[in-house]
């Protein structure tokens, strides 16, 4: 992450966002998971 | 939504649990440990078994395993054996390499620990070996270890070149329940690669491990139908469940397109129209949208 990656409080939750394009197989596919940021 | 008719160019392996490099020597007679490999007039015999189609075509990667010894007599070494159904049970051992390499010293340098086996016919004499009692504890008794089946694997394909299939529209392919090694496949614009799926709820499987599902059923005189139609899930082998993650920390992003059904990843995807490669995108943004990082996977 970035070292002046500024965060809102002590913590902050990102979404970690992977989009797939497989064309005509099933089409555009995305998944998100949460991560954490934290001053500490 | 998406069915194919199996196009493949690659390996299937079919249920099992353990691959025979199956060059066996035999011996008629039993034999004292040190002529174990030997007649008494130094010939070897070779023992009539089929199943190495797949290994018979020189040295290419689906002739990978270990050379191992197999003969038609006990081995006087090992304590016990189980009660075999077979009247012509085979009995052998395969050196394992349970040091790792000495440096400088050659590849085979400790390869030298024997794992005695036997091999039954669980159907009866003469109706084939499929039945393999392996020594894993290595106590030189067979009957305590867990019963394991034969692996077959079974390359399809036009033919082998280099070690790799080369592609076919349809193929005959033994009866039998199969997960696929490795399968390419083109539907319309899209070339992909379809593998086992070797993560499991984010951490590294043993490749050791048979496959969970066998997800290519063959079945007498039925053209097989590899079905997409399942709903794909991403899976991420990291980051992690709950991670938590300091400003200047690396935040490390790989995923896995997954058939949950068919157990298997899809990756290399590939626009032949356009010509590019469809690496899958990362981006991490705050709650509000704003992105924060962006890049294609394996990202960080």
């Amino acid at each position: 992450m970035p070292n002046d990656l500024k965060i809102s409080g002590n913590q902050e939750t990102l979404n970690v966002q992977v989009h797939y394009d497989t064309l005509e197989l099933y089409g555009k596919v995305d998944a998100t998971r949460p991560v954490t940021i934290c001053r500490q | 939504m998406s069915k194919l008719r199996i196009s493949i160019a690659g390996g299937l392996v079919v249920a099992a649990v353990a691959v025979f490099r199956a060059q066996l020597q035999s011996q008629g007679e039993p034999q004292g440990e040190n002529s174990a490999l030997l007649r008494p007039d130094n010939t070897e015999q070779v023992v009539k078994l089929r199943e190495v189609s797949a290994l018979d075509r020189g040295r290419d990667r689906f002739q990978g395993g270990q050379l191992c010894v197999c003969r038609n007599a006990p081995f006087g070494e090992v304590k016990a054996y189980p009660e075999f159904v077979s009247g012509k049970p085979l009995f052998g051992w395969i050196p394992f390499d349970t040091k790792g390499h000495k440096p400088g010293s050659g590849r085979h340098s400790y390869s030298g620990m024997r794992y005695y086996f036997a091999v039954d016919e669980s159907k009866g004499t003469g109706r084939g070996y499929d039945r393999l009692y392996f020594d894993a504890n290595h106590d030189m008794d067979l009957r305590k270890d867990p019963v394991l089946k034969l692996w077959l694997m079974v390359a399809i394909g036009r033919e082998v070149v280099n070690g790799s299939a080369i592609e076919a529209r349809s193929r005959r392919v033994p009866v039998g329940d199969y997960s696929p090694t490795g399968l390419q496949i083109q539907f319309g614009q899209l070339r992909l690669d379809v593998l086992p799926n070797r993560y499991s709820d984010g951490r590294f499987r043993d490749p050791g491990q048979p496959p969970r599902i066998y997800g290519v059923h063959i079945r007498p005189d039925k053209p097989f139908v590899l079905d997409f139609s399942n709903q794909p899930e991403v899976l991420f082998a990291a980051p992690a469940r709950d991670l938590r993650l300091k400003p200047g920390e690396t935040l490390y992003v790989a995923a896995l397109l997954v058939d949950p059904r068919l157990d298997v990843a899809m990756m290399g995807l590939y626009d032949q129209g356009a010509r590019r490669r469809l690496d899958p995108t990362v981006v991490v943004s705050r709650l509000n949208g704003e992105k924060v990082a962006e890049g294609v996977m394996p990202f960080g």
